[in-house]
């Protein structure tokens, strides 16, 4: 008898493609981003330099900066003015300043994790010469809050938007409803904005409460407000149009929840910087952590409520969080075309 | 009398499967016409066509208008109530407010649906959800109603309820394409069309085709 149900059990795993996905996939990329591609360890940063004194020997230290592995000098700056203006993109971590024969070192520490590391690495390679005054950009009491605000907004939204609302579309396929509402005339289209617009209504409560979770705890959104609403609104439309992708081409609603949480929460919060450093990935990884939507809204997210930039400063997330939405929604619109379940 | 659904030498391929071949069928104003076949005979592809919700792969289909639909699982949203699931297919099918409270009205007076109208639909027994998604399915007051199994897994007081609704609907002109495993429910039919592996085995009148239940396995095996 145990003969037999193990047997079952081998044959239930082996034609279950969702089963196989957790039970061999996910392990063995688990195991990958744990132990090659992620790190809690910096190892790269990209600074800018500014030589205000137009000094030789700053010249000099900005070489032998730039030959240590960990770090790339990517830019100069011009004045004073322009530092802030570096830090616009969240691509420079630093900048390096020499004036007056000393030397100050300006961060971003929009992100606090990053700061401590990078503070750390540059007090080792500069200051057995001479001890350097740091000033904190944008988090200037370093507060803890700031590190994980922009991933756990993130998080939210994946829950709220793709995952809930992808469940929900999909049941209506697996409750037999779907076919009776092709057969009523409603368009695919109306059908999606329909059931999205309440779980959009939802959307707009949760930045309302992220806003004013925000001001409980001082973490000041210095940008400009409707910027960052519409920053939200179009993530969480990403979102819903990935949750909906997936939910168009399933059949059952537990396949649409597995699936979100390996394809969409997984990579999102492993590898959108929230909790590792995009800076410690390479190759493939990298690739595909810019890709990733989560990685676009909190990089903008820390530009525009941290820093107060500017749209246009974070126009290439903007476009990727609108393409995404609307490759994804294309897709869903054929998936719902296509896919009748039996 | 004009068919008010005309297939003619419609074909179906899944992969190397034949799962409806060459088949031709009519459909007149209140004629009940019975789909029977073995299970994987195509029925339910056949069905699934005639509603536009797959496309043939050879032959024509026209439909007079847009057909009421029924499947055998349950088409309503169980998180509704029965009142709340008609408004909602009502405003889908385009009928007004008033003429949906008008058919609601309607349809909770003939299926006595008082004490149940506020419930929500996961709490009505099988035999309820069933009579409620027809009547849903006739909202529109369509000339072709399709039905796939509707009495699978009903009793047999509700199975009657059903068969009677549908005769109502067939009365008043309405054309009915019922697939069912029942073979007693074959003679509540006008006309039977039975399929095997695809194709169109015998039709005709039910009277003409069988005596009794037991001479219509006969065209099963």
């Amino acid at each position: 008898m145990l003969k037999a149900v193990i047997i079952k059990e081998i044959r239930h795993i082996i034609r279950d493609k969702v089963s196989c996905m957790i039970l061999f996939l996910m392990p063995v990329f688990t195991l990958i981003l744990l132990t090659y591609a992620l790190s809690f360890e910096v190892n790269h940063y990209n600074i800018k330099v500014f030589n205000a004194d137009n000094s030789t020997e700053a010249e000099e230290l900005f070489v032998r900066l730039d030959s240590y592995p960990k770090i790339q000098i990517t830019g100069r700056v011009g004045s004073v003015g322009e530092i802030e203006e570096a830090f616009a993109t969240g691509t420079t971590r630093a900048v390096l300043m020499y004036r007056n024969g000393s030397m100050s070192l300006f961060i971003d520490s929009s992100n606090p994790l990053m700061t401590r590391s990078i503070e750390t690495t540059m007090r080792r390679i500069l200051e057995p010469s001479e001890s350097i005054p740091i000033r904190y950009l944008y988090n200037q009491s370093l507060k803890k809050e700031y590190m994980p605000l922009p991933g756990l907004v993130m998080i939210i939204f994946i829950l709220v938007s793709s995952i809930v609302l992808g469940i929900s579309i999909n049941r209506e396929k697996s409750q037999g409803s779907y076919k009776l509402l092709r057969l009523t005339g409603v368009a695919n289209h109306h059908l999606i904005f329909g059931k999205a617009i309440p779980y959009l209504v939802i959307t707009l409560f949760h930045i309302l409460v992220i806003y004013l979770v925000c001001l409980y705890f001082g973490v000041a959104i210095v940008g400009n407000l409707f910027t960052f609403f519409f920053l939200c609104l179009l993530y969480s439309g990403c979102c819903m149009s990935l949750g909906i992708l997936i939910a168009s081409w399933l059949d059952r609603p537990i396949d649409v929840l597995i699936l979100c949480w390996i394809v969409l929460f997984v990579p999102n919060v492993f590898l959108s910087g929230f909790i590792f450093s995009n800076s410690s990935m390479n190759g493939v990884i990298k690739f595909v952590s810019d890709a990733l939507p989560g990685t676009a809204f909190v990089s903008a997210f820390r530009n525009i409520a941290f820093k107060g930039t500017s749209f246009a400063d974070n126009l290439p997330y903007f476009l990727l969080l609108g393409g995404e939405l609307l490759g994804a929604g294309l897709l869903s619109l054929l998936g719902l075309k296509r896919r009748i379940p039996r | 009398m004009n068919p008010i659904v005309k297939a003619e030498h419609v074909s179906k391929h899944f992969g190397c499967i034949k799962a409806v071949d060459d088949l031709s069928l009519t459909l007149a104003p209140g004629e009940i016409l019975g789909l029977l076949g073995a299970n994987g005979a195509g029925k339910t592809t056949l069905i699934r066509m005639l509603c536009g919700l797959i496309r043939q792969d050879a032959g024509s289909i026209w439909v007079d208008g847009r057909p009421g639909y029924m499947c055998q699982s349950f088409s309503l949203i169980e998180e509704l109530t029965v009142s709340e699931n008609i408004r909602y297919y009502g405003a889908l099918y385009g009928l007004g407010k008033d003429e949906v409270r008008e058919r609601g009205a309607q349809i909770e007076d003939s299926l006595r649906l008082g004490p149940y109208r506020d419930r929500q639909v996961r709490h009505l027994s099988s035999g309820w959800r069933q009579a409620i998604s027809l009547s849903i399915a006739v909202l529109p007051r369509p000339k072709v109603l399709i039905l796939d199994e509707p009495t699978s897994g009903l009793d047999a007081m509700s199975r009657r309820r059903l068969w009677d609704m549908i005769q109502d609907s067939a009365s008043a002109g309405t054309g009915v394409i019922i697939s069912t495993h029942y073979l007693d429910e074959a003679f509540y039919c006008s006309s039977l069309a039975i399929m095997k592996s695809g194709r169109l085995a015998a039709s005709g009148h039910p009277g003409d085709l069988a005596g009794s239940e037991s001479d219509l396995l006969n065209f099963f095996e």
